[in-house]
């Protein structure tokens, strides 16, 4: 942009006249000054050109979080015991307006050597109502807790039951739409529904790959063999300083593989479901600063559950089956900076005879301030299948610059 | 290539038909009869008691925070969403005051109209002359940066002026047609504000000729403490934002037995615990102001800045009365103490501001 000094009125004038050419000159300066075709072009006779600007004013922003965990575990019958520290995970994210009607944002983790894009995803709000598209890789909206990376969770762990059900973190790439309604002056709905060409639950940062069969989803599907998941939830003020949630969800995945590497075995054509009621409340005290909550998720998987290989290991035999679990958990917020509370969780794993764990977590979470927490936690886990376990742990989580997800509520 | 299980299809389908069978059924709940009120959404009492004053029988008002809440951190609620959802027009202080929770609700919201360049947004605050603005803009500084400067302005003597005077631009801009009636009603509102103000101007007077200090908890308190002459003695917070370690408090501790405040003055939502050890340390007693409209005596913006400068008077050693008995009384049908400021709608009082560049003048 041309600046004019006011004490010189002919100097202003000739600016006046040379600013459309000196615009041009601009424009042509930080794009391309001739374009052959097949070339990007991206300045337009009606663009901006800003994409090709240098300045640093539209940038996205940038956020890091590095979530690092300590812990002790004493597993009755392992020698998977002992102190181990690890960085969890490194998360990278950018997140920025497109447009008035575009926000856009990725998350790039790095965790046990391996950078992964875990999400990357534009919203497309421009339909002038409440909905919103959203297309690309994004968590999905499952219950409570699903969309929500576990170092923003308020507990240190994923549930059990959630974590195995659906997976650490349930990321997909797909599109989804969302749309919420009132319901009144004090309530509003809310629903979804996204397809995914690709959706699974990874592992937690840190766990190996779990053992047997693994479950794979084609590359190229049908349009019927999308997976997909649906969300309806509705919010409402309780009194002047409480708020319920409930909300029900499924995902269902139309079609995916089992497949055994070691054993060169697999079965294709399999489709399982997972349904989920949550109930949440929270209560806050009259300055806000402190208060309660509650809540917890009942989920009910259902279908081909799990494969291995037969006697002979000629073929994979497939767990046609349902199993349920759940979670409760309760949080004390004594002010801005701590908070105390206890998560337990029991459900049936997807195997052969559906064995059950259980487990107890109890932690305590000091806020240095909003952007570093300390956390303390003890664990007791008692599994059918691989007895008790004991872990304390400390997680210690940083936050800098902006951090956004895109989670809805 | 796999052929689809007799249930996938179904399954996708019904979760299809439900979600729209939903929609039909709800959708009917959201029409709402048109009223001719507008319907005005404001974040604080504070503003809501201005945009009643002024816009009067055409507006119906609803604040989202509520009396003692920590500004920085007001819990949205589903009927703060549904209302905003609503709104004719949205009135925030702005200057960074409500970031942390009023941008992702007007995302969320969806309503074009009240949303930033809308006409109905109205940023009550912007272009306020403020204090404490950071040099750089660095965490290390605290949490609660602000790169606007404080934006705690509902608490500056002529903060209610400021904000009342974009509040009726702001109405009037939305609802043209009743602009006349705002203006008369926003005249009416600063004569009683001009008066006001002049009964403050001469407690601050009597309460600077004390050169007192004080004490804070957090600095919301500072336009206030300026307008009235007392110097600030110590923040109990190391940083805006950060809460009060041990090693800071003993620091505070002893400066203060140094310079001996006439208060720690502090909000519904501070520290009691903090507050009560460094009273209990130096002496000085312990006086929480209000930091919004609300409560017995305060249900308006000038009887709440009445209340405050009266406590921090009575806390610095003067006596309010006294200083009415020494005003002359104010002439019959003028607002204001001869001497102490404009006449009713003739102008601001001392120090007063003027509405923010680019926003309408009443």
């Amino acid at each position: 942009m041309q600046h004019t000094r006011p004490s010189t009125r002919h100097a202003a004038r000739s600016a006046a006249l040379l600013a459309p050419c000196a615009l041009c000159t601009l424009a042509a300066a930080q794009s391309a000054t001739f374009t052959t075709p097949g070339m990007p072009v991206r300045a337009t006779a009606t663009g901006s050109g800003q994409i090709d600007r240098f300045s640093s004013e539209f940038n996205p922003a940038i956020g890091g979080v590095i979530d690092a965990v300590a812990d002790w575990t004493d597993r009755r019958g392992s020698e998977d015991d002992g102190l181990a520290a690890e960085v969890r995970a490194f998360e990278l994210s950018l997140n920025g307006r497109v447009d008035p009607d575009w926000w856009a944002y990725a998350t790039v983790v790095a965790a046990d050597d391996e950078v992964a894009v875990e999400e990357a995803a534009a919203h497309f709000s421009g339909l002038d109502s409440r909905t919103t598209l959203r297309f690309g890789r994004f968590f999905a909206d499952f219950g409570k807790q699903m969309q929500a990376h576990i170092h923003d969770l308020p507990y240190p762990d994923r549930p059990g039951v959630l974590a195995e059900y659906l997976g650490e973190e349930l990321a997909g790439v797909g599109a989804q739409v969302d749309h919420w309604w009132p319901t009144g002056d004090a309530s509003a709905l809310r629903a979804s529904l996204a397809l995914f060409t690709d959706i699974e639950g990874g592992h937690a940062h840190g766990d190996d790959e779990p053992e047997g069969a693994e479950r794979t989803l084609a590359e190229r599907k049908q349009l019927d063999e999308l997976a997909l998941t649906a969300r309806v939830t509705q919010f409402m003020d309780v009194g002047e300083r409480g708020v319920f949630q409930w909300g029900l969800s499924g995902r269902h995945l139309a079609d995916f593989t089992f497949e055994d590497a070691p054993n060169a075995l697999s079965t294709d054509g399999l489709s399982n479901t997972v349904v989920g009621l949550d109930l949440t409340y929270g209560l806050d005290s009259a300055d806000g600063l402190s208060g309660w909550t509650f809540g917890g998720e009942y989920l009910v998987q259902s279908g081909d559950l799990a494969a291995e290989a037969n006697s002979g290991l000629t073929a994979l035999d497939v767990l046609n089956d349902d199993v349920s679990g759940f979670y409760a958990w309760g949080e004390r917020r004594f002010d801005t900076t701590h908070a105390a509370g206890l998560l337990f969780s029991q459900f049936e794993h997807p195997e052969r005879g559906a064995p059950e764990e259980r487990e107890v977590t109890a932690y305590l979470t000091r806020k240095h301030s909003e952007f570093a927490r300390v956390r303390f936690a003890l664990s007791y886990s008692d599994s059918d299948e691989d007895g008790d376990a004991l872990r304390a742990m400390v997680q210690l989580t940083t936050f800098f610059g902006p951090h956004a997800h895109g989670v809805n509520w | 290539m796999h052929h689809p299980s007799p249930q996938t299809i179904p399954l996708t389908r019904r979760a299809a038909l439900a979600l729209v069978a939903l929609a039909a059924l709800v959708a009917p709940a959201t029409a709402r009869p048109s009223e001719d009120k507008l319907r005005v959404v404001v974040t604080l009492p504070d503003l809501a008691d201005l945009a009643r004053r002024i816009g009067g029988a055409r507006v119906e008002v609803e604040a989202l925070a509520t009396p003692g809440q920590n500004l920085h951190a007001v819990r949205v609620k589903p009927s703060h969403l549904v209302a905003l959802s609503r709104a004719d027009v949205f009135v925030q202080v702005g200057l960074s005051l409500e970031h942390a929770w009023v941008p992702g609700l007007l995302e969320s919201a969806r309503n074009r109209k009240v949303a930033p360049g809308g006409a109905g947004f109205i940023d009550a605050g912007a272009g306020f002359p403020t204090i404490g603005v950071p040099a750089t803009l660095d965490r290390a500084q605290g949490v609660d940066v602000h790169p606007e400067g404080n934006p705690h302005i509902n608490l500056a003597l002529d903060g209610g002026a400021y904000l009342a005077a974009n509040i009726l631009a702001g109405l009037a801009r939305v609802a043209p047609q009743y602009a006349d009636e705002f203006r008369a009603n926003h005249a009416v509102w600063r004569a009683e504000f001009d008066a006001a103000r002049a009964r403050w101007g001469a407690l601050a007077a009597a309460i600077g000729a004390r050169h007192a200090t004080v004490c804070v908890y957090h600095q919301e308190f500072d336009y206030l403490l300026r307008d009235l002459g007392l110097g600030l003695a110590a923040a109990l917070e190391p940083k805006p934002g950060v809460p009060p370690t041990p090693a800071h408090l003993t620091r505070v501790i002893e400066a203060l037995r140094a310079q001996e405040p006439v208060a720690i003055v502090t909000a519904a939502w501070s520290n009691g615990k903090s507050v009560a050890r460094v009273a209990e340390a130096t002496g000085a007693p312990a006086l929480e102001l209000p930091i919004m409209v609300g409560g017995p005596g305060m249900e308006t913006w000038i009887t709440a800045m009445t209340a405050r400068v009266e406590r921090l008077a009575r806390a610095a050693g003067v006596d309010p009365t006294a200083v009415d008995a020494a005003l002359p009384a104010p002439a019959p049908g003028k607002g204001a103490a001869p001497g102490k400021g404009p006449a009713p709608g003739k102008g601001p009082a001392p120090g007063s501001m003027q509405p923010a560049r680019g926003q309408a003048a009443p």
